[in-house]
């Protein structure tokens, strides 16, 4: 067992998870803009939960599209 | 109690979607409509970013008068600020009854910036590439020796009898 750290935000020290940063939020999605799975990112549960609000806060305002392809 | 937790103020965020009709010369008086929505119930604005033409993820139609327009870009822009819960109510109405908005969003954030400055993996990569194509491009000029035909066969003779050796 490894207690190695993986997650992006806590090790970027990003406390709030902005919707409007589509940049980030776009590392995170697949090319079908599905939110890829916590297995597959590394983030923690609690960032994985802010990161899936935000994501679909940004589809809500058409800066992320819902599916693509 | 309840009273209280109503009345304490919390920061929040609203972003918007301009309609792409509206001329940029009225931007800044359309904006400053929807910020009074904000400053004349007593709320007060932190930061703001004032509204860029950008492409829309997917086409958004809205019903104007009695036709309904579909629109593939639009003017974004967010303002953050700090008021009361009551307040929010009046300002989701306004933001609703507004002519020029196409969408919005009301959230809870942070009086801090939060959009990150972190550069993507990507510009790292092409800043490498870049530093490794410039001595690339100086080439040392090779001199040109003439060999005559038996040195050459000696010197293959040799690299064979190396490998076999």
């Amino acid at each position: 067992m490894t207690n190695k750290q993986n997650c992006y935000f806590k090790q970027n020290g990003i406390k709030y998870v902005d919707y409007k940063d589509t940049e980030l939020l776009k590392k995170f999605i697949n090319p079908h803009a599905r939110i890829l799975t916590k297995k597959k990112t590394g983030v923690s549960n609690e960032y994985q939960k802010k990161l899936s609000v935000a994501i679909k806060r940004a589809r809500f305002m058409a800066l992320l599209p819902y599916l693509s392809r | 109690m309840k009273e209280d937790i109503l009345e304490e103020s919390q920061v929040y965020e609203v972003g918007f979607h301009l309609l792409p009709t509206v001329p940029e010369e009225n931007l800044e008086a359309v904006v400053t409509n929807l910020q009074s929505l904000i400053t004349k119930g007593g709320g007060t604005i932190i930061s703001e970013e004032f509204p860029k033409m950008r492409p829309l993820a997917y086409d958004i139609k809205k019903r104007i008068d009695i036709k309904h327009i579909t629109f593939s870009k639009a003017y974004f822009g967010w303002v953050k600020f700090e008021a009361t819960s009551d307040l929010l109510g009046k300002i989701n109405n306004g933001f609703k009854t507004a002519e020029n908005v196409l969408r919005f969003i009301i959230v809870k954030t942070v009086r801090e910036n939060t959009m990150q400055l972190v550069k993507s993996p990507i510009s790292k990569r092409d800043e490498n590439r870049e530093e490794k194509s410039i001595p690339t491009v100086e080439k040392p000029s090779v001199k040109k020796v003439k060999i005559s035909d038996d040195e050459l066969d000696k010197s293959i003779d040799q690299l064979v009898t190396d490998q076999i050796l």
